[in-house]
């Protein structure tokens, strides 16, 4: 993208400032945009639609908006409040058989039939407003049809447009295609319906009006007959409030049956004629949304779904606003039956509530596999506690000042009844998910600060030779992790100053007032706390200092980009130097390459971690690495 | 969050007597302790002291804990530096890693020695 040379404050006179200030916002949003291109940004802010702004963050620095929007499988670009083009992707210069450089600049009237529309924004938050047909005009003067959203990126007096394309052409086609065996299957459905009007009481949900379970099922296998033959998607969306049962609870059935009506009512504004809405139970309604493109129709109507349930229509009370969950299931070609694809959908809404629910999830074959598989993953790990049979390697810590070991990292390790040994990545998951974190840090705590006794309490430096054990935010929750420590202490001798507990940031994030509590009594115990993961971002800066930290360990995705050359490898030294500047020790994880240690080194960085030195190795090989010259 | 060195504080409140027309305010808003957060906190100080040393302002606003701070500006992304004084408002958003640019947007002063 080019950025003409603006001078805004030179030689302006008083009767062209107006001009001059308009000049000035033009650079301030040409700049912006270069900003986003470059990968320059990690957050944006989007207006919620009247009343706010949300920021909306991307969770990790590497993943630049420009990946993002180039990831999109739609064409997109942002428009000026005169209608300019200011940013477009690839995937729209390919819709308009142009280039991104042609397009940025040019007025997106151009390349819209009929001229561009007023977007319709009212309808939610970032990018769910209201979608429109449009036919675009590529550089041939072909035309494409494309459905088109729009959504505001607001900045006062400086309103931009962010505006997507999903390409038509495909299902435009196919319905051309299918129109006429179509013609015939309707007049079928048509004379169902009229049969199905007759039986309405039996068939619908006295409550809300919706269709019943069985109604859903009729429906649902006719879709999928008739998606035989057309080769459509059929979707299946399970829809479960997260938290009706309180509503019940606290407020009555009556309150409870309200809610119910409320969402119904919501939920078949919402949808297409063709599209069936169902209460089957409770608080469970199902959408069926036949006829559809891709999967990703399917998760667009989820998003709608969500946003409006949570949306309050007339803002007065917190009473009309829902979050829900959705699991979503989709059958190409007329694959399943009914009941297949109702227990897939209600599968992946249990998964869209295990991730904390108000979102959806899509349904995949592996999900059931993994389900069952976690189950017996976490039968396993039980056993193998019961058993004592969870054991502890140690990875060697350097000090990158000395070439001296400095500590070790304690991992967890599970040995199998055949012997066999297993990473954490193996079951550390199942242990989080479970809660047998809880358990297996306190063992593999015990073990680690009895087996650091045995080593000599000071390194080769002379400095007091560390264990660190990583911590999980379960063991905080637990509430008796401080009173664990102490017991540990004592029953083994260990001096607090020679442990290290290392928190991953999603531990301290929203920072309970109790885990500060906590912390802070861990630290007056003596032993060390510090910050895995530093530098993603998922931390604020207030919470870093608000905590007793003594060391941070830098993301190895950051040490990764050492040596690549990218502008990636920047924020290495700008992520050393935050360390240095709230007073913190830095630690380098996963350095594999004496060039990745050589600028660390340089940068300052204080330890290091990684293949380079040393694989983590079982406690009988310590002394050896003790014994070991300087790296 | 608001992030001063208390030493430069001292200097601009020392300037400020002497000249109180040439005051800069800076805002940096960042978003949480990311990368990109540490290297625009690092590339603002480094540009401040090196072109406004003693006449400036900076204060670093964290979007991830004061959202509301968008409410009262015109922030668009973060990592975004807003000069609010002197007025008019300029904003730049981005990490700050070119000091022309920077330069240029907040209508700073150019130095001779301003790297191209």
């Amino acid at each position: 993208m080019s950025t003409p040379h603006v001078d805004a404050a030179a030689g302006a006179e008083p009767a062209a400032l107006t001009l001059a200030e308009t000049v000035a916002r033009l650079a301030e949003a040409e700049d912006t945009l270069r900003a986003i291109g470059a990968g320059e940004v990690d957050a944006f802010v989007v207006s919620d639609g009247g009343t706010g702004r949300r920021v909306f963050t991307l969770s990790t620095a590497d993943r630049t908006y420009r990946r993002f929007v180039e990831s999109m499988r739609d064409g997109a670009a942002t428009i000026s409040s005169s209608g300019l083009i200011l940013f477009a992707n690839q995937r729209l210069a390919a819709l308009l058989s142009s280039s991104v450089e042609t397009l940025v600049g040019s007025p997106l009237a151009m390349f819209v039939a009929g001229g561009v529309p007023e977007w319709d924004m009212t309808h939610g938050p970032g990018g769910l407003g209201a979608t429109v047909e449009l036919d675009l005009v590529d550089s041939s003067g072909a035309t494409v049809p494309v459905l088109a959203g729009a959504s505001p990126l607001e900045g006062d007096g400086n309103d931009l447009t962010c505006v997507t394309f999903a390409d038509l052409s495909v299902q435009k086609a196919q319905e051309r295609e299918i129109a006429r065996s179509e013609a015939q299957a309707e007049r079928m459905v048509e004379l169902q319906d009229a049969e199905t009007a007759l039986t309405e009481q039996a068939t619908h949900d006295a409550l809300t009006g919706l269709a019943n379970r069985g109604l859903l099922f009729d429906r649902t296998n006719q879709a999928l007959f008739h998606a035989k033959r057309s080769g459509l998607c059929t979707a299946l969306l399970f829809v479960d409030l997260d938290e009706f049962k309180q509503v019940n609870d606290t407020r009555g059935h009556a309150a409870g049956d309200a809610v119910l009506q409320t969402v119904a009512n919501r939920l078949a504004a919402l949808l297409r004629p063709m599209d069936t809405v169902a209460r089957i139970g409770g608080d469970e309604f199902v959408v069926l949304a036949p006829d559809i493109a891709s999967e990703l129709d399917a998760i667009h109507l989820s998003e709608r779904i969500i946003t409006e349930l949570f949306r309050r229509p007339d803002r007065t009370a917190d009473d009309d606003r829902f979050a829900a969950s959705i699991g979503i299931t989709v059958s190409g070609g007329g694959r399943g039956t009914a009941d297949i694809l109702l227990h897939e959908a209600d599968t992946a809404m249990y998964q869209a509530k295990a991730l904390g629910g108000g979102r959806a999830e899509v349904f995949d074959a592996a999900l059931g596999r993994q389900i069952r598989e976690r189950s017996a993953a976490q039968r396993m790990l039980q056993t193998a506690l019961d058993e004592s049979r969870i054991s502890v390697h140690y990875q060697p810590i350097l000090d990158l000042a000395t070439g001296s070991v400095a500590g070790f990292e304690a991992l967890a390790r599970m040995t199998g009844r055949d012997g066999s040994i297993e990473l954490p990545a193996a079951f550390i998951p199942v242990a989080e998910d479970s809660g047998l974190v809880v358990q297996l840090g306190a063992q593999v705590l015990a073990i680690a600060c009895q087996q650091a006794c045995g080593w000599p309490a000071t390194g080769r430096g002379g400095h007091a030779l560390t264990a660190a054990v990583n911590v999980s935010p379960r063991q905080f929750a637990s509430g008796d992790l401080t009173m664990l420590l102490r017991e540990m202490l004592e029953q083994t001798g260990m001096d607090p100053a020679r442990l290290q507990l290392e928190l991953t940031e999603t531990a301290i994030v929203g920072l309970q007032p109790d885990v500060l509590e906590q912390l802070a009594l861990i630290a007056d115990l003596g032993v060390q706390i510090g910050l895995d993961d530093f530098g993603t971002g998922t931390a604020s800066l207030t919470h870093l200092r608000r905590l007793p930290l003594t060391f941070v360990k830098l993301d190895q995705t950051f040490i990764a980009e050492i040596g690549t050359g990218t502008s990636e490898e920047g924020v290495v030294s700008a992520v050393v130097d935050l360390a240095a500047n709230l007073g913190l020790r830095s630690i380098a994880e996963g350095v594999e390459t004496s060039a990745q240690l050589a600028r660390l080194r340089s940068l300052g960085c204080d330890q290091a971690q990684g293949y380079l030195f040393a694989r983590p190795m079982p406690p009988g090989d310590v002394p050896a690495a003790l014994a070991r010259p300087a790296w | 969050m608001t992030s001063r060195n208390d030493a430069t504080l001292k200097q601009f409140e020392q300037a400020i007597a002497e000249t109180d027309d040439a005051k800069y305010e800076l805002t940096l808003f960042v978003s949480g302790a990311s990368g990109l957060s540490a290297r625009a906190i690092a590339n603002a100080k480094q540009l401040c002291e090196l072109y406004l040393k003693g006449r400036y302002e900076l204060s670093v606003v964290d979007l991830r804990e004061d959202p509301g701070a968008v409410l009262s500006s015109r922030v668009l992304a973060a990592p975004t530096l807003i000069r609010s004084r002197p007025l008019p408002v300029r904003l730049l958003v981005g990490d700050l890693s070119s000091t022309a640019r920077v330069l240029r947007a907040l209508e700073l002063p150019i130095a001779d020695d301003a790297p191209a």
